[in-house]
């Protein structure tokens, strides 16, 4: 599993990015409307499952070329994703089932230069990489950029697209011109893409990483960030379409290639050859005319030449994990704990007052209470972290006249987004346990005079947290896991430590191994406590 | 004290379309022992739960100790100021299992009555002591015997100085040498703390051996009242003499 390095993210253009981004996200990591404990197995079963297929991958199965194979059966198997969106790769508006996109153009006319049929793939966008190393199809062909990771992983072929990586800044902020305008300040971009790279390059800059398009954009206007720097494509559909913003820098050129499995490189060279030919008739050309992404840059296609290509390719990174990746796990690690416990210290008493409320409170309150824990429940935390940092937060600062955001807020958001989603389950949890409570526990409470708020503190709560203890530190533990959620809000924890580690070294076997190792040496202890804790306490009827 | 301690006017109790307690009118001295005494589903207990304000009723009305309840749900102030005077001690006992026969009886003095701990603590001491209890003041409810945690259970409900004190059902665990003991350690407890006593009973011969008087309900009646030696050897009702010959 690869995230997603790149500037096609899956974002439609939508009016309402926290939903589509909410349910992109749910094809990475399994139903967003699974329990929270199984929406944390399900991410780290991934994960591993993800190290295992890169491992199996790496042998078996060579009987035939790839050119062979593809010839053979006639059609040519490319990956994609539709979620990438226009101009990319797309289900067509005017004729749904159907899909369109430059890309989609593109891999149409290298089939027929090989004398086969194109046929689709869909793929998410993060899993592009691992799914053809797989074998699910032979050919990665959406927005994968050239970057030294990449290179080093599987073979690419020459550029179908030159783009650049442009620096978008606010208009209130004139005196932002250059990348080197914002040294010590925050710069928001894709994790593991092009310009992440280009950033980390930069020296003195906070890199705020994001997973999808419109969210980077949405913080710059915000105030949340200083500047963005993403491709073009991205910048013209999604950046400078907000009034605020405006692009002030072309910072670098970089450029999408297709991309085939190492061992296929008869195939890669086929497609290579394809693309040349239909570069020099000036098919390319057209294509990209007619999905408005050409400019003079393109031009450069149609001379294009092999050395071009190796030299293209010829920085390819084989950096291997080190001491510092560990260091970066064990900073993640840290955000990781302090999320979920702030979390849960949030969670456990409006949990307890959201139960109470539902059990002893007046009609209105019950039904508020009540209303509480099916809302939360009943949607997905990830859309209940989107709206809340990118509706409510810069709503209220606009209300109460606030200054700008800050980069307290994606904490803050994290914070309240988690500890009140798990606040619902935990009302659950002690409700429960509230009602396994023997009625004439509050008889005898009120026959020595005790008023129920009284009776709830000293008699009933207190039996009511031995039979809930157990349920709370699983939630506290599914907790833990599900603190990963927050790196879409651009929180930088653990999971997207290891994320962004696994493309810099090309493999996930160990990052995730190291990540799943780290997960259990915060979680094994809780439980263990747990345990101890419910040992100690056992003293229900 | 001129007024009776239990003061009971028409009292009626429906549960749906079934009346459990058929216009009762009685009244208990001050310091009397009662023994309420008749069939299952007599009505027996319902009656001291609606006497401590555990259970609403339809008509009539209950005067404890000269505070009134009147019928539906009370107000609140009349139901504190009747627990002030009245203490219960449940056929189950109901202790709080996860506190100490000490925590259990100094729970409610010092959170309640708001009687400083130490005071709380001497006082729950010598009433443990009292009920025969001293060993045990450690001892969490789970690991007491059914007759110490019914002693810790008077001991609870003393330590808020009632002045009429329900018993449900207080032979139903116990085996016939307890009963004896129980007998005697409430005989002097109902003296030295001038209690009026309602204890909820079928055991006849405890009835006997403790009440001043027996009340026998049927079906929502009294249908018997006296001095449990006659009430309770010479019944004037043949359903009281039915109650009997069955219980023997």
């Amino acid at each position: 599993m690869e995230r997603r390095e790149e500037t096609c993210g899956f974002m439609r253009r939508d009016n309402v990015p926290g939903r589509d981004a909410a349910f992109n996200r749910s094809g990475i990591f399994g139903s967003v409307y699974a329990p929270a404990s199984m929406r944390a197995v399900g991410r780290g079963c991934f994960l591993c499952l993800a190290a295992l297929a890169v491992v199996a991958s790496s042998c078996g199965q060579h009987e035939l070329t790839g050119l062979d194979r593809v010839r053979q059966s006639g059609e040519l198997r490319w990956g994609g994703d539709l979620q990438g969106g226009e101009p990319y790769v797309f289900e067509d508006p005017a004729h749904p089932g159907q899909i369109t996109g430059f890309e989609v153009d593109i891999a149409n006319a290298v089939a027929r230069e090989l004398g086969v049929r194109a046929r689709f793939v869909q793929q998410d966008w993060s899993a592009l990489v691992p799914s053809l190393e797989r074998g699910t199809f032979d050919l990665a062909l959406n927005g994968l950029e050239v970057t030294p990771q990449r290179a080093g992983r599987v073979a690419m072929t020459r550029p179908y697209f030159i783009f650049s990586a442009q620096l978008v800044t606010r208009k209130n902020d004139p005196r932002t011109r250059t990348l080197a305008d914002l040294h010590g300040r925050r710069v928001g971009t894709l994790a593991s893409s092009f310009s992440y790279d280009v950033l980390r390059a930069s020296g003195d800059l906070t890199i705020i990483p994001y997973e999808g398009n419109e969210e980077p954009y949405a913080d710059l206007e915000q105030g949340r960030l200083d500047g963005v720097l993403l491709d073009d494509v991205i910048v013209a559909r999604y950046g400078t379409v907000r009034p605020a913003l405006h692009m002030v820098q072309d910072v670098r050129e970089g450029y999408y290639s297709a991309a085939c499995r190492k061992r296929d490189r008869d195939l890669c060279q086929a497609i290579d050859h394809a693309l040349a030919r239909i570069a020099e008739r000036g098919e390319l050309r057209t294509i990209l005319r007619r999905w408005e992404v050409d400019n003079d840059r393109q031009a450069r296609l149609e001379g294009w030449t092999d050395d071009d290509t190796r030299a293209m390719l010829l920085v390819h990174d084989t950096t291997s994990f080190g001491f510092h990746h560990f260091v970066t796990f064990l900073q993640g690690a840290v955000i990781t704990i302090f999320v979920s416990t702030a979390s849960m210290a949030l969670a456990i008493p409006i949990g307890l007052l959201l139960a109470l409320a539902r059990m002893y409170g007046p009609r209105p309150i019950s039904a508020l209470s009540t209303a509480y824990v099916e809302l939360f429940r009943g949607t997905p935390v990830l859309l209940q972290l989107y709206l809340l940092y990118f509706g409510v937060m810069p709503w209220v600062r606009h209300v109460l006249e606030l200054t700008a955001g800050s980069s307290f807020d994606a904490f803050i958001a994290a914070i309240l987004g988690l500890g009140m989603n798990y606040a619902a389950y935990e009302a659950e949890i002690y409700r429960a346990g509230i009602q396994a409570i023997p009625p004439g526990q509050l008889e005898a409470s009120r026959v020595l005079g005790m008023s129920t708020p009284l009776a709830l503190r000293r008699i009933i709560v207190p039996q009511a947290v031995r039979i809930a203890l157990p349920g709370v530190t699983n939630d506290f533990i599914a907790l833990l896991k599900d603190s990963s959620l927050v790196s879409v809000i651009t929180v930088v924890e653990l999971t997207k430590h290891m994320t962004i580690t696994a493309v810099d070294v090309r493999s996930w076997a160990l990052p995730g191994a190291l990540c799943a190792g780290l997960y259990m040496a915060m979680s094994y202890p809780l439980s263990r406590l747990s345990q101890r804790l419910e040992a100690r306490l056992a003293g229900g009827s | 004290m001129t007024h009776p301690a239990i003061e009971v006017t028409s009292l009626t109790k429906r549960f749906g379309e079934r009346t459990v307690l058929d216009g009762l009118t009685f009244q208990v001295p001050a310091r009397e022992i009662v023994a309420l005494v008749g069939p299952s589903g007599g009505g027996k207990s319902t009656l001291i739960r609606c006497l401590s304000g555990l259970n609403e009723f339809d008509a009539g009305s209950v005067t404890v100790d000269g505070t009134k309840l009147l019928p539906g749900s009370q107000n609140a102030a009349a139901l504190t100021s009747l627990r002030a005077h009245v203490g219960f001690v449940f056929q189950q006992w109901h202790l709080f299992p996860h506190m100490t026969s000490l925590a259990n009886v100094m729970e409610a003095p010092v959170h309640v009555k708001h009687v400083p701990p130490a005071v709380a603590k001497a006082e729950a001491l010598e009433l443990l002591d009292r009920v025969g209890l001293s060993h045990r003041v450690d001892a969490m409810p789970r690991n007491l015997s059914g007759g110490e945690q019914q002693r810790c259970a008077i001991a609870r409900a003393l330590a808020m100085k009632p002045t009429v004190l329900f018993m449900d059902e207080p032979t139903s665990a116990l085996d016939p040498r307890s009963i004896g003991s129980l007998i005697q350690l409430l005989d002097e407890l109902t003296k030295e703390r001038a209690l009026t006593l309602v204890v909820v009973t079928h055991e006849m011969s405890f009835a006997r051996e403790l009440a001043h008087r027996a009340l026998v309900l049927h079906e929502g009646h009294v249908i018997e009242d006296g001095a449990p030696g006659e009430v309770l050897v010479n019944p004037k009702d043949p359903r009281t003499r039915s109650l009997l010959g069955t219980d023997r």
